[in-house]
């Protein structure tokens, strides 16, 4: 699968923002630097959300499970 | 002949979610299982065959011994027919060989300590339940072809696969399409009963605190799941 | 260099087998995640039966849940030719909404229909959509003919049924294609289980769409936002379309008046130009006299100046429309009151019933066909020629309906 695009709306002062900012950095656009701090900031949230909320959910499920008789 | 199509954690919200229409039928709603301590399968079962509340009963075989709950056709609606036929249900003919495994590998599947060892634990689990349901499902259809006056086919793979896969809607979605496509094999007037239904526990299922019924003649309204015996056996005289 | 893309949208009746197409698509231009495939066909055999592609999609959706989803409910494939987005439409009230106000924009349609359950109710509402939409590049696909042994005859008697219909609303379909998507056949392989068809594939067949023209290819449309008076006169506006250069004869409107480009202004830039997107300045060779909301173009070809608008609105206010009542119209940089002088007919968006016709009110959701009196000339054009200056909103405070220009005096 190639890389695909979408869409998404953010406010034109913000735009601008970084449009400013580009200008200084070695990103082509605007878009490049919002996918590159769009995509940090979601690594580190997968990272984390995998990890903490499965183990929590499975010890969950584990009491659930033997509430209603099943790990017995 | 009567049919009970009978799905162990049919969760009403994907029924209505996956536009199963032969399993929601004209009529269908949640069941009250609020007298009910919790949703227990083998609690909500041996309650639906003899219409009482078989809590107390069931649950002093203890949590292991209860698994292996059995009644006697005398203590059920069943025995209302002449000639029923009643597919691996719980409380009454379960298969014991089946269930113990699932409950074995569940037990190993938290008890593993690597990602790996429960990943492999739970594909066994799977395929073990994927396969006991191919089974039910062509005793199920070979008997809707019999001269049964009652069949009642018990699914449980809903319930089994949820445990440990609710969180992949896609996986459920199969599930629930495959048990809609067994239910539009049934040609005459049929019931869809589920003991509970299921909640999401990440990628886990638990049981949700209401069933699901259906029909194709009479909306029951909000039913209790020993309701049941006594509907059906209305519905065998008006034949 | 970026490979051209094409936007289309596929609709039918919900039963006639659009995700088994959507899966179809993807999975014979490989254009489906390694082991994905595999892991399908597992829980298919698990369950007793053959792969179903139909479940394709739910499954790229679960992947999609897991990550952060900046949704677009978009999916995509490629071949060779070009990139493909299907855009999908989860149900009828976002797509119209999306399409109407422009956030999706399908270029092209695929009609579903059951080559077994013929044209449904269903059917004719969607295409009754394409119609209203204006979309011209449209292939209707005769789904499901594994299940009628691959009959020519059957084939011939619902494509005549749906032909009559989609010519009543004037819809003339590219081509019509008996296919398989379970089997695979006619989608991007032809098939011997048919040889009584010798037309295109479902692919060969969208690889000879037009996708739509470059705004920089179209005509100049350069819609002014406002005027400064420093050591020049600045005249603000943005490109929506076309380019804009220096020495370039140019026409207002509505006033009518020409000029001469005497500079491109951009803020510590030498420019001789600005192309579509741009937002810029520009200083004429002659004062006249020019206001927001004003466009500037060439003359060789100009947009429409009228007062008579014929539409189709999305309607996204709580409060209904209530025949005769004045709000205003915004176009581009454009702002006049108007009002609704007539509302043809007016559909259910989620159902696509028919409400009414001639009706005295519009509300909240539904989608209605009028016609618009703007209280003096506006510079619009028909939203199938420069979307940019075919698509307006109605507003009170806010935006109360978006619409699209479909017929204009």
């Amino acid at each position: 699968m190639s890389v695909e695009y979408g869409e998404i709306k953010i406010p034109i002062d913000l735009i601008k923002k970084i449009e400013e900012r580009v200008k200084e950095t070695e990103f082509e656009s605007v878009d490049e630097y919002a996918t590159f701090v769009l995509e940090e900031v979601v690594k580190d949230d997968d990272e984390e959300i995998e990890e903490v909320f499965s183990e929590e959910d499975e010890d969950k499920v584990k009491e659930r499970l033997r509430a209603l008789g099943y790990l017995d | 002949m009567i049919v009970v199509l009978a799905i162990d954690a049919l969760e009403h919200t994907l029924v209505e979610g996956f536009n199963c229409k032969n399993l929601m039928q004209e009529f269908h709603g949640k069941t009250d299982i609020s007298e009910f301590s919790e949703p227990r399968t083998m609690v909500l079962w041996s309650s639906f065959m003899t219409g009482k509340n078989m809590e107390e009963e069931v649950m002093a075989l203890g949590d292991e011994g209860m698994w292996h709950t059995k009644f006697d056709i005398k203590n059920t609606f069943f025995d209302q027919f002449k000639d029923p036929k009643i597919i691996d249900l719980p409380g009454f003919n379960y298969i014991r060989e089946q269930h113990d495994k699932e409950r074995i590998l569940l037990k190993q599947f938290f008890d593993a300590q690597s990602e790996d060892e429960k990943k492999s634990i739970r594909t066994e689990y799977n395929n073990h339940a994927f396969e006991h349901h191919r089974k039910i499902k062509q005793e199920f259809i070979d008997a809707l072809n019999e001269d049964y006056d009652f069949l009642l086919g018990y699914f449980s793979i809903a319930d089994v696969i949820g445990h440990l896969n609710f969180g992949n809607r896609a996986m459920m979605k199969m599930i629930y399409k495959d048990m809609d496509e067994i239910a539009e094999t049934i040609k005459n007037n049929y019931i869809v009963l589920s003991d509970h239904g299921m909640d999401k526990i990440g990628m886990f299922g638990d049981h949700s605190n209401y069933g699901f019924w259906s029909s194709s003649v009479k909306d029951f309204g909000n039913p209790k799941i020993t309701d049941f015996a006594e509907i059906i056996k209305e519905n065998q005289q008006v034949k | 260099m970026e490979k051209e893309k094409l936007k289309f949208v596929i609709v039918g009746h919900i039963d006639h087998g659009k995700s088994t197409l959507i899966g179809r698509l993807l999975f014979d231009t490989n254009s489906i995640p390694e082991g994905k495939i595999e892991e399908i066909k597992h829980l298919c055999e698990s369950l007793g039966k053959d792969i179903e592609f139909g479940y394709i999609m739910d499954h790229l959706e679960e992947e999609r849940d897991q990550g952060i989803t900046i949704d677009t409910a978009q999916t995509f494939f490629n071949t060779k030719k070009r990139d493909y987005v299907i855009i999908d439409a989860p149900g009828h009230v976002e797509f119209l909404k999306n399409m109407i106000s422009g956030a999706s924009q399908a270029e092209a349609a695929v009609l579903i229909v059951d080559a077994e359950e013929g044209v449904k109710e269903q059917t004719k509402r969607h295409a009754y959509i394409l119609g209203m939409l204006g979309l011209a590049q449209v292939i209707v696909v005769i789904n499901k003919m594994d299940l009628v042994d691959h009959s020519q005859e059957r084939f011939e008697t619902v494509k005549k049924e749906l032909i009559q219909f989609l010519s009543e609303i004037n819809i003339k379909p590219s081509y019509i294609i008996p296919i398989s998507a379970k089997q695979g056949d006619f989608i991007a392989n032809k098939s011997l289980k048919m040889d009584w068809y010798n037309g295109l594939t479902v692919l060969e067949a969208l690889g000879t769409f037009r996708i739509k023209e470059n705004a920089n290819d179209k005509p100049l449309r350069f819609v002014i936002q406002d005027i400064y008076n420093f050591d020049k006169r600045i005249i603000a506006g943005r490109v929506e379309s076309g380019t804009i250069r220096e020495g370039d004869e140019i026409k207002v409107l509505p006033s009518g008046e020409n000029t001469r480009v005497k500079s491109v202004e951009e803020f510590l830039k030498e420019v001789t130009e600005a192309e579509a997107g741009k937002s810029t300045g520009i200083t004429t060779e002659d004062k006249l006299f020019i206001d927001r909301g004003d466009v500037i173009v060439h003359d060789s070809d100009q947009p429409v100046v009228t007062d008579l608008i014929k539409a189709n609105l999305f309607w996204m206010d709580k409060i209904p429309y209530k025949n005769g009542t004045s709000v205003w119209f915004r176009c581009a940089t454009q702002e006049v009151p108007c009002d609704i002088e007539k509302i043809n007919r007016v559909i259910n968006s989620s159902t696509l019933e028919l409400i009414a016709e001639d009706a005295l009110e519009i509300r909240n959701r539904e989608v209605a066909e009028v016609m618009i009196r703007t209280n003096k000339p506006v510079v619009v054009e028909n939203f199938n020629k420069i979307e940019e200056l075919g698509r307006f909103v109605l507003g009170k405070d806010d935006t109360i309906a978006g619409g699209i220009i479909t017929e204009l005096e």
